[in-house]
């Protein structure tokens, strides 16, 4: 009841990338770009690409494709709204246009701090 | 009946006595149950599940509830403690005396937003967090959003909350007009987009703009002070009444997913009507 509809279906897909970006987190975030474009070319096993950026340091990858968004590889939860805008477990009681503007402001609340592993879940 | 007292009037002793029996509630366990329920009971208005805590008509009476269940809890310990209210149009300072070292401490240091005074601060090993999306065991605040800054709502802006006769209208969500969805404050004009009950958990920041927003014991006084403002809406409109009265007809979308006058909330099974008044049980001071 979760998540939103679009990234509902956590596919094997979904889990290798996980996995995937689990192993890379070990980094700094200076040092994380080059390790995902040096990787990329071996990600064929998942076709669903990411809009990917750095901001304040901090590395985002934003699903194009769904709403999944990840913060230095890690999953940050995406709710929408009944006017189609976005929510996350970090930015409850404010929407933002797109995942990306969500993304970023969920970075601006974390500050130094790393989303956790498995964040609680709504309605559940 | 007890009284809930404006926090400002509150002497020190009232103040201790206030933050030691939330600390102990904390220590035993019971207070991050609390922070569990809220979390779990906010489903955004997109999703078809049943919207219960926010982004619906029983915010009022689903966070009525959820306070004296936890105002309970504190009298267990203390009979002499209640929730105090917070009016954020008059309090408005990030050094008022609420932010204080002998009251909830104030706002959060910048490298990490972590909350270094009062009986809250991580480094007295009484606050813990760990109902958390983050990886902080450290309560945060950043009152006023410096970054990007925020400010609390004005009186005119909770008035024109208070002004709207009509409890709650269809589609019953954030996108609804009426006094609920007003002051819940998903309703506002396009140049604002935020206001009154919203605007005050980023004003505070840190833990407060979260789903495990009650982490920051300022939840408490913040929401005791919504609680007054339905009142001060009944009162001002004394003719009209919550809304929906009775479960949206089959084939309308929110049929499922919204409380109707009499259906019950979970997770404690009581209606909005039983929630409407609370006398016999608390009044506020004013
Ligand atoms: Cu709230």
């Amino acid at each position: 009841m979760f998540a939103a509809p679009a990234a509902a279906p956590l596919t094997r897909r979904a889990v290798l990338r996980t996995a995937f970006t689990a192993a890379v987190l070990a980094g700094t975030a200076a040092a994380l770009a080059p390790v995902l474009r040096a990787r990329r070319p071996r990600q064929t096993l998942t076709p669903a690409p990411f809009a990917e950026e750095t901001y304040r340091g901090r590395h985002i990858a934003v699903e194009l494709a769904g709403t999944a968004v990840r913060i230095d590889g890690r999953p940050l939860h995406v709710m929408r709204r009944a006017d189609g805008s976005y929510l996350s477990g970090i930015n409850h009681f404010q929407s933002f246009a797109t995942p990306l503007e969500l993304a970023r402001a969920a970075v601006d609340e974390l500050g130094t701090t790393q989303l956790a592993p498995a964040a609680p879940h709504h309605g559940g | 009946m007890y009284t809930r007292q404006n926090q400002k009037n509150l002497t020190s002793t009232q103040k201790r006595r206030f933050t030691a029996a939330v600390l102990e509630l904390k220590r035993n366990g019971t207070y991050d149950r609390f922070v569990r329920t809220h979390d779990k009971y906010f489903v955004p208005d997109r999703d078809r599940g049943l919207r219960v805590g926010h982004m619906s008509p029983s915010f009022f009476p689903w966070h009525r509830r959820y306070l004296v269940e936890f105002e309970k809890e504190l009298r267990a310990l203390d009979p002499g403690v209640s929730i105090p209210y917070w009016d954020w149009t008059t309090d408005t300072s990030p050094v008022s005396s609420l932010w204080a070292e002998d009251f909830l401490g104030g706002t959060g240091r910048s490298s990490d937003r972590q909350v270094m005074t009062g009986p809250f601060a991580y480094a007295r090993g009484d606050w813990t967090i760990t109902v958390g999306i983050t990886e902080a065991r450290y309560l945060t605040r950043n009152l006023g959003r410096p970054q990007n800054p925020v400010t609390l709502p004005t009186p005119a802006e909770l008035q024109w909350a208070i002004d709207d006769p009509t409890y709650d209208a269809s589609p019953w969500d954030s996108t609804a007009g009426g006094f609920r969805n007003r002051l819940e404050g998903w309703a506002a004009p396009k140049s604002e987009r935020w206001r009154n009950h919203n605007k005050v958990h980023q004003w505070i920041g840190g833990h407060m703009t979260g789903g495990t927003a009650p982490n920051d014991p300022v939840f408490w006084l913040h929401h005791a002070f919504v609680d007054l403002l339905w009142d001060r809406w009944q009162q001002r409109h004394p003719s009209s009444g919550y809304r929906p009265a009775t479960a949206p007809l089959p084939g309308d979308a929110q049929r499922g997913r919204v409380i109707a006058l009499d259906e019950p909330m979970p997770p404690w099974n009581i209606s909005p009507r039983e929630m409407l008044g609370h006398q016999g049980v608390y009044r506020y001071e004013v």
